[in-house]
């Protein structure tokens, strides 16, 4: 499955949401890092939150920094996969 | 003149007619032209892959004066039709713009983010990503 498009400000609103990383204001964009069991193990750059629609040229880096697959994005973004079950994702993937 | 097909197809890639004149600024790649008024002024006479291109690149300078580059780095661009964007997957960092000085720009200040945020962290915080990060950024830059 492809990464479907979304608004920037809904990325950026589930991955603020959902996941609760460490926000960090950058100069030109905000990053994400997210830590496991107080261990940093990726970082996202955040798009702003204006309307614009972002294609999957680009929002597959975002998908890729979060180490997920495109069906486990639109998961995400979509909402049928919560922070939980992100965290329990990210953590098989780090051992 | 023959007329020249608007889309043309090669190797299974799709190909947009620009003319010569308004591929010459990069501002102008992926906006669409008069084809029409292009045939008549004879400037027609170029073809854009559609995919994006993939072009390599250089980074002299981080624009900051207390970090600065060892070496000249080596990124990609990739443009797209009005997006450009400025790549060193090794850190997974993305720039982004208009254009390749906008997206080069935007690339230097994930540089330095990414810097500020991981430098002030201990070791033992870093997964096995981000201590790679760590260190490539330790060889590649000096403060």
């Amino acid at each position: 499955m492809k990464i479907k498009d979304y608004p920037e400000s809904t990325i950026r609103e589930k991955i603020l949401n959902k996941l609760d990383p460490d926000l960090h204001k950058g100069r030109k964009h905000d990053k994400a890092y997210v830590y496991v069991d107080d261990t940093l193990v990726t970082k996202v750059k955040l798009p702003n939150a204006h309307s614009r629609v972002m294609k999957a040229n680009k929002s597959q880096y975002i998908c890729t920094s979060l180490r997920l697959n495109p069906n486990e994005f639109n998961e995400l973004i979509n909402c049928p996969l919560r922070g939980p079950e992100y965290y329990e994702l990210l953590r098989e993937r780090n051992k | 003149m023959d007329k020249i097909p608007v889309n043309k197809v090669v190797n299974s890639g799709i190909y947009r007619l620009y003319s010569g004149q308004a591929f010459e600024g990069s501002d102008s790649i992926g906006k669409r032209y008069n084809i029409g008024e292009a045939l008549k002024s004879g400037t027609v006479n170029m073809y854009v892959q559609m995919h994006p291109n993939a072009v390599p690149g250089k980074m002299y300078d981080l624009g900051a004066d207390d970090i600065k580059l060892k070496e000249p780095l080596d990124i990609i661009y990739k443009i797209y039709p009005g997006e450009v964007l400025a790549l060193f997957p090794e850190l997974e960092l993305v720039g982004e713009g208009d254009t390749e000085m906008q997206a080069l720009e935007d690339l230097k200040c994930e540089f330095l983010d990414l810097y500020e945020y991981i430098s002030n962290l201990s070791e033992d915080k870093l997964g096995k990503g981000p201590k790679a990060w760590k260190d490539i950024l330790q060889r590649i830059l000096q403060s």
